[in-house]
């Protein structure tokens, strides 16, 4: 399972000869998933990556002709800060997913997505320009996982170690 | 390739008039084009550009025979051209699509065989060359659920959606998501949503509200361009070709709304990593159709 994405799919039905026609055969309708809240409106956006997570079993079938996905494949897993070229990451890519292997879904709790959008706003005028959802998210939580105590405070609010 | 579906779950939205005019966006800036249009209703995206004089006709070949391995002639053959742009014209057959499909499929399994009814137009297209031989393919399924959606989505793995900037429409962005992510997940693939694009915006506050719910990229907003779609309809020709021929002097909104169409076929190219050879000044209408 896969799943989909805001921004382009990095499936290339056409990419090889061998066909998809052993895949299971099973899609019917939407009723089983649950509400994927997603975010609040893109601006400009070109390929934000609101949606999805990559575990790619049948993926290898399909995927990855060399042009049209060369960029999103090419700085894979590690987390490319300052690129080949020497420039800071924004300034090298040539979209929101270019060294964004990974595509992960996030549910988020509606009170989670307005404090998004506030922080985005207050890091907006602290940087003086504006900031990629993607980006703000990432950095968000990269800065998250080195604070594990307060990630864990969180954690217990919502009922964790609860005893 | 860039590969993508037009869909959206309300009818009524220009989703036909979007995907002719996409089309013709991307050919005059010098790409190779093909639309597949498999709308089994008349008024459909053949006729607005023309090509669809044997939708009715029995003997013709058509998509659905090749999607059910009973094609009566090749894949080039079914092939037809207006304003640069390829078209696979639609045909009155594919009201028939899923009993045929169905049927193969009892047929394959009785055999001991896998049969993916999905995966029909994907296989269809490949045998073609499609990817080889065409940069754009653009699919414009009928607005229901349908085995013609699902093919299509399998086939091109990304949606651009037009939306009516109300609520009906942000309840059908909604709804396609959930249909989407559940068809996405069960057939291991990966869809993609390249963009939404709001059409027909008045720009009341109630549609300005609603803009901003949009969990999409909204490269372009497109303005309530009724007489110019109309137009089109009735000449049976894109709005490119429409303002070029058929206008008695430009109307500044109307060269907005081609400049829009251009950037947003650009926006979608970009997506994919794909340069047009040729882009025109967005909105220019000097530029000849040369693909």
């Amino acid at each position: 399972m896969t799943g989909f994405k805001s921004g382009a799919s990095a499936d290339d039905p056409f990419s090889d000869d061998s066909g998809d026609d052993d895949e299971p055969e099973t899609a019917t309708s939407a009723s089983e998933t649950e509400s994927t809240e997603t975010a609040s409106r893109d601006e400009s956006e070109p390929a934000e990556t609101a949606g999805h997570e990559q575990s790619r079993e049948t993926d290898s079938e399909t995927a990855t002709d060399g042009e049209s996905t060369a960029d999103s494949e090419s700085s894979a897993d590690s987390e490319p800060t300052t690129a080949s070229s020497g420039l800071p990451w924004i300034y090298e890519r040539n979209s929101i997913t270019d060294g964004r292997k990974k595509t992960v879904q996030l549910h988020l709790q509606k009170s989670s997505l307005d404090r998004e959008r506030d922080a985005r706003l207050d890091v907006e005028e602290v940087l003086g320009e504006s900031v990629k959802k993607a980006d703000l998210r990432e950095a968000a939580l990269v800065v998250g996982l080195e604070r594990i105590d307060e990630v864990a405070d969180q954690l217990r609010e919502w009922g964790y170690d609860f005893e | 390739m860039l590969s993508y579906t037009v869909y959206s779950e309300a009818g009524g939205v220009g989703k036909s008039s979007l995907t002719a005019n996409l089309a013709a966006a991307h050919a005059r800036a010098g790409l190779d084009v093909l639309v597949v249009p498999m709308d089994p209703q008349d008024g459909d995206l053949s006729r607005l550009l023309g090509v669809d004089d044997d939708r009715a006709d029995h003997e013709a070949d058509n998509l659905v025979r090749h999607m059910v391995g009973s094609p009566r002639g090749s894949f080039d053959d079914l092939i037809r051209s207006a304003e640069g742009i390829d078209i696979i014209p639609e045909h009155n057959l594919l009201s028939d699509l899923p009993d045929f499909l169905a049927r193969e499929k009892q047929q394959a399994e009785k055999l001991g065989d896998a049969y993916n009814i999905y995966a029909q137009l994907q296989r269809v297209l490949q045998e073609g060359d499609v990817g080889e031989k065409y940069d754009v393919l653009i699919c414009d399924p009928p607005a229901t659920e349908s085995d013609h959606l699902y093919n299509a989505i399998y086939a091109t793995r990304n949606l651009v959606i037009p939306v009516e900037p109300s609520a009906k429409g942000e309840a059908s962005v909604d709804g396609l998501q959930q249909l989407a992510t559940n068809f996405a997940d069960q057939m291991g693939i990966e869809v993609g949503v390249l963009a939404a694009v709001p059409n027909g915006f008045k720009g009341t506050n109630d549609q300005m509200e609603l803009l901003d719910e949009i969990a999409f990229p909204t490269p372009e907003v497109i303005g309530d361009r009724t007489a110019l779609m109309e137009g089109c309809w009735k000449q049976q020709c894109s709005a490119f070709e429409y303002q070029r021929e058929h206008r008695d002097y430009p109307r500044d909104h109307e060269l907005e709304t081609l400049a829009q169409l251009d950037r947003l076929a650009r926006y979608l190219e970009e997506q994919r990593g794909i340069e047009a050879p040729n882009p025109p000044e967005p909105g220019a209408l000097e530029e000849e159709v040369t693909a």
